[in-house]
């Protein structure tokens, strides 16, 4: 008797669960990508990205623009915009593999803290997903891209964003960093701009496109750091400057750089760089100005030279260390002027600037976002050289 | 006596980390950001030695009642009178606590698992399960926890080495976050995250080792707190730490490895609600036993769908979320350490005195 009040007990719960509201897989439409423009009366057009699982699942599945669909609706916010575009799609829009937000420029010269608030708060969405700002509006460049090398277009995001892990030509720009720096009073906002370049495709030959004139490709392509004061965007840096981004927050994993040769100063030696250790960064403040004294540890390994020097010598590999710990440190510093000028802490020196604190209110009455502006650099650069294995039987004269 | 039997050291030490993790998984973190800021691991730190300190001066005054739980001691040192009222207080703080925790998790619950569920199902889900176990007895409940507790435990040091490398040790700085007057005087008493540990003024008579369980159970809560601070504070930057009041889900959204291994967070919930299971039934299990003794109810059984039911409709009461949470951290900041440490040490000092009196005379 007392088993089968347990038993009843236990089945009990099963009949709280309905399949009622059950989805399946195959019910949802996967959003990869979000485009948001501003839009009219106060509202927002909203791009959805969709992926069309059957184009790329498959032997015959392709490259290209079949592999998703755009859909545009007009909301004042995301949530609204979800709900308009559910009568516009057969299945439920769902945002859980969204892979990329991109704002327009427009938007993002305005305030995205609202909006980004909105996402963050969105569960289905992953705090990780890559922010961006695109030249023009979103809907534009969402409908443009054409995913090259990778039939999955949510793949083919993934894949193109965390390129940073192994070059240092670009950065990774991720929402939740975006989320807490917009907020912070100790540093600001980036977030990567995006273009769509085009270009001729001159390998397309006439026998196969016969009737259209030239074949264009759209690829996409990271031109810039957005920089923001709190959530407005009030400038951009060339994402040439990406390097010594990388090296101040210790977000670089491996990088290439290449310097003039140190005799003939023309052919280029090049070297693979990787952080040494965390860089120290000091921030101490002599009357009433910041003082920011950073010093990065790069480890660097001579790849190949074009020149006759032979950087075996220690003497010659001595002055390309020097001439190599002078390029960074010059880097860093002109990257921090720029910074300077927009009077934008992008990379986080006012998180070190608390270390002089003992209160959160002492850190406050600093005011560091404003004088940001008045901050002195003192960089340093201090380079582990080596000469690689491969780069030893290839360097001439060895 | 209030329980029957003898409970094993690892049961109880397992039972104890299921309890202790649960302010954890809740809003005490939030509450923590809210008030000291960038400082909150350090205050855990500060707080665990104040609180090792004061419960284990408890524990060591416990010692002279051999077979005696803290009724038993109110009843030595003031009578029938001082019994009852300790009784009730203690009942209606572990009601007011298992109602509030139920609400909260399933309001948490809800938000992140089952957006379309109605919250009440959620809640009859949970009570249901809190009625069978009440049914099966506080034994049968640590007996489970014993299975649990290694996965939690194992859960959270996965999530130390999974996130530690992310922690930036710049977030902790200013050291004294909000301020130093507020770290030492109101941060003082802040040891909702140790409230597992009163259970052993309840439990008492029926450990093998006070000792031992004791310093096992604070040395894994210390742990597990200042691994979920250490991660918390470290990942998110304050002032955005203090947006989201369930921040240790927030961080398990974060981890990653490679493309095979993502979205764990939904491991993580189900070990939570394991946890919860324990909680929950623990404080259900040690109200009817109190009121057992308390009131003399021979067969207490009778009473367990009444105090579940009673669980469920004032979990419901709070419909608004802030009002929930505003009730909670009034409960975690000023009633949780006046009844896990304060009236317990009141009770013991002065019993050991009228002890040491009597003995004497």
């Amino acid at each position: 008797m007392k088993l089968l009040k347990i038993l009843i007990l236990c089945l009990l719960p099963l009949l709280i669960t309905g399949c009622y509201d059950r989805k399946e897989l195959d019910d949802l439409a996967y959003v990869i990508a979000l485009g948001i423009d501003k839009g009219e009366n106060e509202n927002l057009n909203i791009t959805y990205q969709i992926a069309i699982p059957l184009k790329i699942s498959g032997t015959d599945s392709k490259n290209g623009k079949e592999n998703y669909t755009n859909y545009t609706v007009s909301a004042p916010s995301l949530y609204l915009g979800n709900s308009e575009v559910n009568t516009l799609t057969s299945k439920e829009v769902n945002l859980s593999n969204v892979k990329l937000i991109v704002y327009s420029e427009e938007l993002a010269k305005e305030d995205l803290t609202g909006h980004i608030s909105e996402l963050i708060a969105n569960v289905d969405i992953r705090p990780k997903t890559t922010l961006a700002i695109c030249k023009g509006k979103s809907e534009e460049f969402l409908s443009e891209i054409s995913p090259i090398l990778e039939a999955s277009p949510a793949r083919f995001y993934e894949l193109f964003f965390s390129s940073s892990n192994y070059t240092s030509k670009t950065i990774s720009s991720e929402l939740i960093d975006f989320y807490t720096d917009a907020q912070n009073i100790q540093q600001d906002a980036h977030a990567i701009i995006l273009e769509n370049k085009k270009e001729e495709d001159s390998e397309k030959s006439s026998s196969q496109e016969s009737n259209s004139s030239e074949q264009k490709n759209t690829k996409i392509e990271t031109t810039g750091i957005a920089v923001f004061n709190g959530g407005t965007m009030i400038g951009e840096i060339p994402i040439t400057q990406s390097l010594p981004h990388l090296i101040i927050k210790n977000d670089l994993n491996q990088g290439i750089i290449g310097i003039p040769d140190i005799y003939s100063g023309e052919e280029t030696v090049s070297l693979s760089i990787s952080p040494s250790r965390k860089n120290s960064i000091k921030v101490y403040y002599q009357d009433s100005i910041p003082h920011a004294q950073i010093t990065a540890h790069i480890s660097a390994h001579i790849l190949s030279s074009e020149s006759t020097t032979d950087y075996i010598d220690k003497e010659n590999r001595n002055a390309l260390k020097e001439s190599l710990e002078q390029e960074i440190s010059k880097q860093i510093y002109e990257y921090l002027l720029l910074l300077k000028d927009l009077n934008s802490d992008i990379v986080g020196i006012g998180n070190y600037a608390k270390n002089t604190c003992l209160t959160w209110e002492e850190f406050e009455n600093l005011h560091w976002k404003d004088n940001f502006k008045n901050c002195v650099f003192e960089i340093k650069t201090i380079v582990d050289l080596n000469v690689s294995e491969t780069a030893f039987h290839r360097l001439p004269n060895v | 006596m209030i329980f029957e039997g003898i409970f094993g050291t690892w049961e109880c030490i397992a039972a104890f980390c299921c309890i202790g993790i649960m302010p954890l998984v809740l809003t005490l973190p939030t509450f923590s950001a809210e008030q000291f800021g960038t400082a909150s691991l350090l205050h855990i730190l500060y707080v665990s030695a104040i609180t090792a300190f004061l419960f284990f001066t408890a524990f060591k005054l416990l010692k002279k009642f051999k077979e005696k739980d803290i009724l038993d001691i109110s009843h030595f040192l003031g009578g029938n009178v001082l019994k009852y009222i300790v009784g009730i207080i203690i009942i209606l703080f572990l009601f007011f606590e298992t109602f509030v925790s139920l609400s909260e998790f399933t309001i948490n619950v809800q938000n992140t698992l089952f957006h379309e569920s109605p919250q009440e199902h959620i809640a009859i889900l949970f009570t249901i399960t809190i009625l069978i176990s009440s049914f099966i007895g506080l034994k049968g409940v640590f007996r489970v926890a014993a299975l649990i507790a290694p996965i939690i435990i194992i859960s959270f040091i996965a999530l130390f080495f999974s996130l530690s490398p992310s922690v930036d040790l710049i977030n902790f700085a200013p050291i004294f976050g909000n301020g130093i007057k507020t770290f030492f005087t109101t941060g003082t008493f802040h040891t909702a995250c140790f409230e597992c540990l009163a259970l052993l003024f309840l439990l008492a008579p029926n450990v093998k080792s006070i000792s031992k369980v004791s310093t096992l159970t604070f040395g894994f809560i210390t742990l597990l707190t200042a691994i979920t601070y250490f991660l918390i504070f470290g990942l998110i930057s304050y002032p955005s730490v203090t947006d989201n009041y369930a921040a240790i889900y927030e961080i398990t959204k974060l981890i990653s490895y490679g493309r095979f291994i993502q979205r764990v967070e939904s491991i993580y919930i189900l070990t939570w609600l394991l946890a919860t299971f324990i909680y929950l039934s623990t404080g259900i299990c040690c109200i009817v036993k109190i009121t057992k003794k308390l009131f003399g109810i021979n067969d207490f059984k009778r009473i367990i769908p009444a105090i579940c039911i009673s669980l469920l409709c004032a979990s419901l009461m709070l419909s608004s979320y802030v009002e929930l949470l505003t009730f909670r951290k009034f409960l975690a900041t000023y009633i949780t350490p006046l009844i896990i440490i304060i009236l317990p040490l009141f009770i013991l000092t002065f019993a050991n005195i009228k002890l040491k009196h009597k003995e004497s005379t």
